[in-house]
């Protein structure tokens, strides 16, 4: 049967947009695997398979199984995360500069961290690490909450919500700026490495839990892909399609601090990523929330994989701090997409 | 809408509190590496080739009867191994985490013992963690840090899945006597005590001598004002109370520190507080040692002196503005700070003692380096 005109324009967007994901999938499994055979200890690429398949030496299984293959999968997970999160967070207060960091959950989150690091508040050595990151949660969370509370007295007006954010930013801010003030310089050491963003501590289970939030909540935002498509039209125009703005707009900045919060707290503070893969995925998939909300995951997932593997090889014998890689390696490329978009990112 | 929102909500912080606060119970289980990883495990299983030991952070280690190759986190660590095994220390040791100083001291070592050039990178330092792979892949018997190192259960969970125990050792905890309980966990770790013994003696016999003095005891005390040496003309970096390690060692030598913990353990102060207190002595504790530059040192300290206000204080005045090696007060030359110190507030009570002499002799006798290759004691000219 012959498509009308319109129709073979709309399936043909469609398929591109597919085959943009498809092409993504791809490079993050791609980068993975180069993610796997990149580390300091040399292994060939025999051993490093050998030591997948657990036909190897015990050291090369410990090196690969424990050391680089939960970084690889961090590196998605966290990369997809602030993906996710900044791409709705742009798209709910129709801001690009709204990062999953813009309602001052990074800050909560180095506040928390800072808090457990240098006043050593401890249950036992053991702990140390879990306290760490429940803290910078907590903190994280009870950021976002302060703003929900907040917002709700002026209709979750987006320009309120972006103000409280930022007064939430300074507040932690200063209350971070205050306890390294007062750190001995081995805490403080600790505390900047915790800042600075870092994979290589998250376990296992970390990485489980981290799995698990971003599926429920992808999924969730998945479902509402019309309606958050619809909320990029404006205000009066999402509501002239029936769409409840304000609940939108308060359900998505949970889930977006559930979601931000379970990185940071694990991660540490991570920038660039969350706000740039969404203005590179819009660039390369267009509006639409159906296909947005994945690429900007996937392009987040593809940053920080990539980055991960540059932190490894940068500077021989040195892990870069991830953070870091990412805006090096990053902003010189995100400048040649402006430049080749003549600044359309809107 | 809103209680199907909730309950979403309610289920995913219950899953990651839940799993958070159970995570520890989880790493029992088996790993991906097929490998039973026991939660508090820090050592591979004894065997007749491996002995227990215990850590001055009360852990029992399981460590090789022969230790063949160690890592460790910084060149300070590897000084109190090289004291006490000497030249064969050069050929254990197969990595050196990255301090400020790494590349200075392992040129100086490299001129005697090349192997020491081809040491490759565990990372380190204030940008880059302890790389947990290039130290497995090196497969030392141990890696061994010190007490203020990093030392993340992270990182030593790491090793110890690939049977590399970690020795931490505690040095800094009190500034006379931890250098030498680590000394000794050090000769016990490679079978030479009584050579450790002999080093700790060495160390002990200052500390008698100072403590011979009852200095603490002095009325009249001379106030005493520490700064790190990180500072500048315009910027004061930090002071440290006398809870702090570089506090107790004024207090050991009758020192009277100006800035107490009710002010922090380790803070900037205001430069008001600093000239009405007038302090006898500045100490500033900064980059001296090995392979230091006297010129540049004495630039530093004229640069503090150039503070504003700082020319009426009575310490510059009369020239009692010296600068010391910062990272002395937390290692096994601890006792040369006590020494200067002590004849600097008391120069009639060690009229016959030379602070230099005795690190001379240490150097001579213990270690691999020269004396002469270092600057260690610098005072205003």
């Amino acid at each position: 049967m012959q498509l009308s005109p319109g129709k073979a324009l709309y399936s043909n967007i469609v398929s591109k947009k597919k085959y943009i994901i498809v092409f993504l999938i791809i490079a993050i499994v791609i980068s993975f695997i180069v993610n796997l055979f990149v580390g300091s200890a040399g292994l060939t690429l025999v051993e490093t398979i050998n030591a997948i398949f657990g036909d190897s030496s015990k050291i090369n299984r410990v090196i690969v199984w424990s050391i680089r293959m939960p970084v690889a999968i961090s590196a998605i997970l966290v990369g997809a995360a602030l993906g996710i999160g900044g791409c709705e967070m742009q798209t709910i207060l129709n801001n690009p500069m709204a990062s999953p960091y813009t309602l001052g959950i990074s800050s909560a989150a180095s506040f928390g961290a800072a808090l457990v690091i240098i006043l050593r508040i401890s249950i036992s050595p053991f702990f140390d690490n879990i306290l760490i990151s429940l803290s910078a949660f907590c903190f994280s969370i009870l950021a976002s909450f302060s703003i929900f509370t907040l917002s709700k007295r002026f209709g979750w007006d987006r320009g309120v919500l972006i103000l409280f954010g930022i007064a939430m930013s300074f507040l932690f801010n200063a209350l971070t700026t205050f306890l390294q003030f007062i750190a001995d310089q081995n805490d403080l050491q600790s505390f900047i490495f915790w800042s600075f963003g870092d994979l290589t501590k998250i376990n296992w289970t970390q990485i489980l839990i981290l799995f698990i939030v971003l599926i429920v909540i992808y999924t969730l935002f998945f479902k509402k892909s019309w309606h958050l498509t619809a909320v990029t039209l404006g205000d009066s125009a999402a509501l002239s399609l029936g769409i409840d703005v304000k609940k939108m707009r308060r359900t998505v900045i949970i889930m977006v601090a559930i979601l931000s919060a379970t990185s940071v707290s694990f991660a540490g503070t991570i920038g660039f990523v969350g706000i740039v893969a969404p203005h590179i995925a819009r660039m390369i998939g267009g509006e639409d929330q159906r296909f947005l909300l994945s690429i900007s995951a996937l392009v987040g997932a593809l940053m920080l994989s990539v980055a991960s593997t540059f932190g490894k090889t940068l500077v021989p014998g040195v892990i870069l701090p991830i953070g870091l890689v990412t805006s090096m390696v990053g902003i010189p490329f995100f400048i040649y997409l402006i430049l080749q978009h003549r600044g359309g990112m809107k | 809408m809103k209680t199907k929102f909730s309950k979403t909500l309610l289920v995913l912080l219950s899953i990651f509190l839940l799993m958070v606060l159970t995570a520890p119970c989880s790493s029992n289980n088996t790993d991906k590496t097929g490998e039973e990883v026991v939660a508090n495990e820090k050592t591979p299983e004894p065997s007749q080739s491996t002995r227990e030991i215990t850590d001055a952070q009360g852990n029992t280690l399981t460590v090789a009867k022969n230790i063949g190759k160690i890592a460790v986190d910084q060149w300070g660590t590897a000084d109190i191994v090289v004291s006490v095994l000497g030249e064969e220390a050069m050929d254990k040791i197969v990595a050196v985490g990255i301090t400020k100083s790494y590349n200075q001291i392992k040129g100086i070592y490299g001129k005697s013992y090349p192997q020491i050039n081809n040491l490759p990178s565990i990372g380190g330092g204030r940008s880059s963690p302890i790389d947990a792979e290039k130290i497995i892949s090196l497969q030392p018997d141990l890696y061994m840090i010190a007490n203020y190192s990093e030392n993340s259960d992270d990182l030593i969970g790491k090793l110890a899945k690939a049977n590399i125990p970690t020795v931490i050792l505690n040095i800094s905890e009190e500034p006379s006597q931890s250098p030498q309980n680590a000394i000794k966990i050090v000769g016990e770790l490679f079978g030479v005590q009584e050579r450790a013994d002999e080093i700790a003696g060495f160390i002990d016999s200052q500390y008698k001598l100072i403590e011979s003095k009852n200095l603490e005891d002095k009325r009249n005390k001379p106030t005493v004002y520490m700064e790190k040496g990180s500072g500048t003309k315009d910027e004061y970096d930090v002071t440290w109370s006398d809870q702090s390690a570089w506090g107790k060692i004024v207090t050991k030598t009758g020192g009277k520190n100006i800035v107490d913990s009710s002010l922090g353990n380790s803070v900037k102060i205001d430069s008001e507080f600093l000239l009405s207190g007038n302090p006898d002595y500045i100490i500033i504790a900064g980059s001296v040692g090995i392979g230091t530059d006297l010129e540049e040192g004495q630039e530093l300290i004229r640069s503090y002196t150039q503070r504003t206000g700082w020319q009426n204080l009575d310490a510059v005045k009369n020239n009692n503005i010296f600068l010391i090696g910062h990272g002395q007060e937390r290692d096994q030359f601890c006792f040369f700070p006590h020494l200067v110190m002590a004849k600097t507030f008391y120069p009639e009570d060690f009229v016959d003692i030379e602070p230099l002499e005795i690190l001379k002799e240490f150097y001579d006798k213990y270690m691999l380096l020269d004396f002469e290759d270092g600057h260690w004691y610098i005072k205003l000219e």
